[in-house]
């Protein structure tokens, strides 16, 4: 168990606010969260890399704010993966265990689960340069997990892997931690990676924590407009003929997204402004009322002067 | 079907010139060497180049350099690991105090060790109570040895550990490894290519050193030898340019030698890390 108490820092030019995570033991948690917004400030932070200014950090019931990175039994996971180039793979992989003293035999016994778990018993006498990027960070994740860390820490692992590996990492790092139950901060900006791994997700902005919970949970009830754009609602309007219409209180601002939208008879009536195509679909510009949105759709709609009736299929109220 | 690849991008004449022009400037380079060594009968190989006098000062040069480069890269690394890794106010001054001894000549390095160094001086007293003294010996040679060539291992170094991303010691910490462990199994490990190129670069740097060394020793007691490049010198005045191409094509055949182990080793990429960063 992880427990982020309180934690600020002031940099020259970024602030960490009170940030307060409690990360549960063998939980997949998720940090979410734009670029720059301080996620990986917060992971060093946790590292022991960089010290806060002030609050704490618990793990295991231990507060180890104040103790160096390697007294904290922690596994760091980076995006470039952070090799040792100088040590074949199998040294990578065992060298938490022979820091700590353990033979070179024993050390191997003991990281040779994880070695068949991840499928790379072929590459163990490789140089990190002979590998592939899925490979390497595969072999990055075994280093991290070798010592069995009190938490995995994760810094958008899948960002240097090109589409088709990534898919395919994504879903050894689910497996992997079905099998193995390790306790996981993954930080990520990819709502993709968030949506599949996540046990519970956090999401940072401009170092302030915005909402926690269950990734279903916020994407059913966003607590505040960031939230909402941020996974992926791309019409957010304050409009009370919708609200009526959707037989909501009024002055609620109402987000939805553009592709689940249907253009139905018995919707409500909107205005079109433009139609894109792109590639296989068109974006519709419209307006309902005075509030600009985008709908898109894979069939050319049938205007009747320049008027279109709608059904939005999903919509959340945004509480803030 | 292997096609010849033809270069479209320059005209037959813009290639001449510029072929004209850089052969000009090689065959300066090598005419010298050319010469100097074409003096040399494969006969007279002891009587002018491996004559006592000729091996004693190599000897002692190669001597001096080596303990020198040791001593660099001592202090060099902790300074490039400080230079590469640390921030702080007066970081460019010290950048720039690393590079002082390319600029200055070197005529005057020795000048200024002996302010320093020499029996009346304040680093000379210092010296005194040790029991040690500067000038006329192997200490002079190599303390001006260090100070003319001590800047090439150490922006080497610097380039090199500059190159291998700080995450990566991070990451060997929070695998249990402490700072000094991180130095010495990752760091240096990933680094050691270019420490031996540095090393090497200022270890030839101080064998070809001559105008510091006239100043601070331009013999050694109790031998009176001299070091090669002064012994190049000294053979010039009492002999003339006969005289000196012994010892001077000595010198030439030890530093082509270097060099060429310097390629060798920079074209040797799995025989020591290469930093580089690949995605």
């Amino acid at each position: 168990m992880i427990e982020i108490e309180n934690v600020s820092l002031n940099l020259k030019s970024f602030h960490l606010e009170n940030i307060n995570i409690k990360i549960n033991k063998s939980e997949y948690f998720v940090l979410l969260g734009p670029i720059g917004s301080g996620k990986t400030l917060l992971l060093e932070i946790i590292t022991g890399i960089v010290v806060p200014d002030s609050g704490r950090i618990i793990i295991n019931n231990e507060d180890v704010t104040r103790l160096p990175p390697e007294k904290r039994n922690i596994g760091y996971v980076t995006q470039d993966y952070s090799l040792f180039d100088h040590m074949k793979v199998i040294d990578n992989i065992t060298f938490g265990l022979r820091i700590r003293k353990v033979p070179k035999n024993d050390a191997y016994k003991s990281v040779k689960h994880i070695i068949e778990k991840l499928k790379i018993e072929n590459i163990l006498d490789k140089y990190p340069y002979q590998l592939s990027g899925g490979e390497k960070q595969k072999v990055s994740l075994a280093r991290a997990l070798a010592i069995s860390p009190s938490i995995l820490l994760l810094d958008e692992p899948l960002v240097s892997l090109d589409p088709k590996t990534r898919e395919m990492f994504l879903e050894e790092l689910k497996k992997l931690h079905e099998d193995m139950k390790f306790t996981a901060l993954h930080v990520t900006h990819s709502l993709e990676e968030a949506k599949l791994l996540s046990d519970r997700i956090a999401i940072i902005n401009s170092g302030k924590l915005i909402q926690v919970g269950k990734f279903k949970d916020i994407e059913n009830n966003p607590g505040s407009e960031f939230v909402a754009s941020f996974l992926g609602f791309d019409n957010i309007i304050l409009e009370n003929s919708l609200n009526e219409y959707l037989g909501i209180e009024k002055n609620k601002k109402v987000a939805f997204k553009s592709d689940e939208i249907e253009i139905s008879e018995d919707g409500i009536e909107i205005e079109i402004k433009s139609i894109i195509n792109e590639y296989d679909l068109y974006k519709i510009n419209a307006k309902l009322g005075n509030s600009e949105l985008v709908i898109k759709t894979n069939n050319f709609p049938e205007i009747n002067k320049n008027r279109l009736k709608i059904k939005i299929k999903r919509f959340v109220i945004i509480q803030d | 079907m292997h096609i010849k690849k033809r270069d479209m991008r320059y005209n037959k004449s813009f290639k001449l010139t510029i072929w004209i022009i850089s052969i000009i400037f090689i065959l300066f380079i090598l005419l010298p060497i050319i010469r100097i060594l074409s003096l040399i009968s494969p006969s007279s190989i002891f009587t002018q180049l491996l004559t006592p006098q000729n091996i004693d000062s190599v000897e002692i040069t190669l001597y001096a350099a080596t303990i020198s480069t040791i001593i660099i890269i001592f202090f060099g690394f902790p300074l490039a690991y400080l230079l590469s890794r640390f921030n702080f106010p007066g970081k460019k001054i010290i950048d720039a105090i690393v590079e002082i001894p390319i600029m200055i000549p070197h005529s005057v390095v020795g000048i200024g060790l002996l302010f320093v160094f020499a029996a009346s001086e304040p680093g000379g007293i210092l010296f005194n109570y040790f029991g040690i003294s500067f000038g006329y010996n192997i200490l002079a040679v190599v303390m001006a040895y260090i100070f003319v060539s001590g800047t090439y291992a150490i922006k080497t170094m610097e380039e090199a550990i500059k190159s291998m991303p700080p995450r990566i010691e991070i990451v060997a910490r929070t695998l249990g490894a402490s700072q000094l462990q991180v130095i010495f199994r990752i760091v240096l490990p990933q680094t050691a290519r270019s420490i031996l190129t540095g090393a090497i670069l200022s270890w030839s740097r101080a064998v070809s050193e001559v105008g510091a060394i006239l100043i601070v020793a331009p013999y050694i007691i109790p031998g009176y030898e001299s070091i090669a490049g002064v012994e190049v010198y000294n053979q010039f005045e009492v002999t003339g340019l006969e005289g000196a191409v012994g010892i001077s094509s000595l010198l030439i055949i030890i530093s082509l030698t270097i060099f060429i182990i310097l390629k060798i080793i920079q074209g040797q990429e799995r025989l020591f890390y290469v930093p580089r960063l690949r995605t």
